[in-house]
């Protein structure tokens, strides 16, 4: 048996699949593309936040005011170290209605079978991610803007994973709605189907 | 006792008969080239998805997310194609031995860390399954590929 053989043989494999791979990527549609270098974060870098205790939980006594305006007085007070804060039930409905940015974090075939009403699509696995935050910033979102993201909710960490790539992009009033959009869609709270918001 | 090491050598020799007889080799060859080829569709079809599979482990370094997810199921299409057409066999097969004893060592991990984690071995689509089921279909993954590496070992080793 030629073990050199047996080397080479795997080699030219491991050569073919390494060029098969970077060109049908190149060749595909966004929505397939992984970026090589993704920033993917390590296992030991997974974003942690954690829940306020109930009686932090405030209902402003400014709600109802129109959107965008005391927006922050809706939302539970967020450490300053905290990638994001957990949320869940009626406060992601309340930052909803008073005007929260709602990033969906989910495949975009997800998003358009169903999302949260106005919400945007920021698939976090595929190639366009990091142009799509890029848009956001560039589309003159300040980076004191309340931020509520989501995914399915359960074990998914979509969410997590997208809140901590936009703190890399500067914002740090992200919320992330760990129930996700099946809840939501269960309680009865506004969604939409298609590509738009 | 004589007669008993005669019919033990016997024995062996049908075995060793057995595991480098030709036809056994290409039957082997089929079997694992083809799982391999299926396999590798889904991945190849849904690199994203695929990615977030091999994250949902939580073992592979960030940077190597990316490259893995591009080129692995790449990898496990040739190297099927390559024990199915009988190229480039040899090669073929310690490739897909070490893919083989990669994913054992992982879904070993993450049995010991208590990490339920979709195989994504046949399909990326997340599956709606409980905790509890995504560890009983890991044991099963377990034995699944213990048994595939015998075959691509045989297919390394065997003189047809």
């Amino acid at each position: 048996m030629k073990y050199k053989r047996i080397f080479v043989e795997a080699c030219i494999l491991v050569a073919a699949a390494t060029l098969g791979g970077i060109g049908a990527n190149f060749l595909r549609p966004e929505s397939r593309k992984v970026a090589w270098t993704s920033g993917f974060l390590s296992a030991e870098s997974r974003p942690r936040s954690t829940e306020p205790p109930p009686d932090t939980l405030h209902p402003s006594t400014d709600a109802g005011k129109p959107a965008g305006s005391d927006i922050l007085s809706l939302a539970p007070p967020k450490d300053p170290g905290l990638v994001f804060l957990e949320i869940s039930g009626d406060v992601a409905l309340r930052l909803h209605q008073a005007g929260a940015l709602c990033i969906d974090a989910r495949r975009s075939g997800a998003y358009e079978q169903g999302h949260i009403r106005n919400a945007l699509n920021i698939p976090v696995w595929e190639h366009d991610a990091e142009i799509r935050i890029a848009a956001i910033a560039g589309g003159g979102i300040r980076h004191d803007a309340v931020i509520m993201v989501y995914c399915s909710g359960g074990e998914c960490e979509d969410a997590a994973l997208l809140a901590a790539k936009l703190a890399q992009a500067g914002y740090y009033n992200i919320y992330l709605y760990k129930d996700g959009f099946a809840a939501w869609a269960n309680n009865g709270w506004p969604v939409a189907e298609g590509k738009e918001p | 006792m004589g007669e008993q090491r005669v019919a033990g050598r016997g024995g062996e020799r049908t075995v060793n008969r057995l595991l480098h007889s030709r036809w056994f080799s290409i039957c082997t060859r089929i079997l694992l080239g083809s799982v391999f080829v299926y396999s590798s569709w889904s991945k190849i079809a849904d690199p994203p998805g695929f990615a977030q599979v091999i994250w949902n482990y939580r073992i592979l370094p960030a940077v190597l997310i990316g490259p893995a997810a591009i080129v692995l199921p790449w990898l496990e299409l040739l190297a099927g194609l390559a024990l199915l057409l009988g190229f480039l066999r040899r090669g073929a097969a310690l490739l897909i031995s070490s893919m083989l004893l990669l994913f054992i060592a992982a879904l070993t991990i993450d049995l010991a860390r208590g990490i339920p984690v979709d195989c994504g071995c046949f399909s990326v689509a997340a599956a709606a399954k409980t905790p509890a089921e995504l560890f009983s279909s890991m044991k099963l993954d377990l034995l699944r590929d213990s048994g595939l590496l015998l075959l691509s070992l045989q297919s390394l080793f065997s003189r047809a």
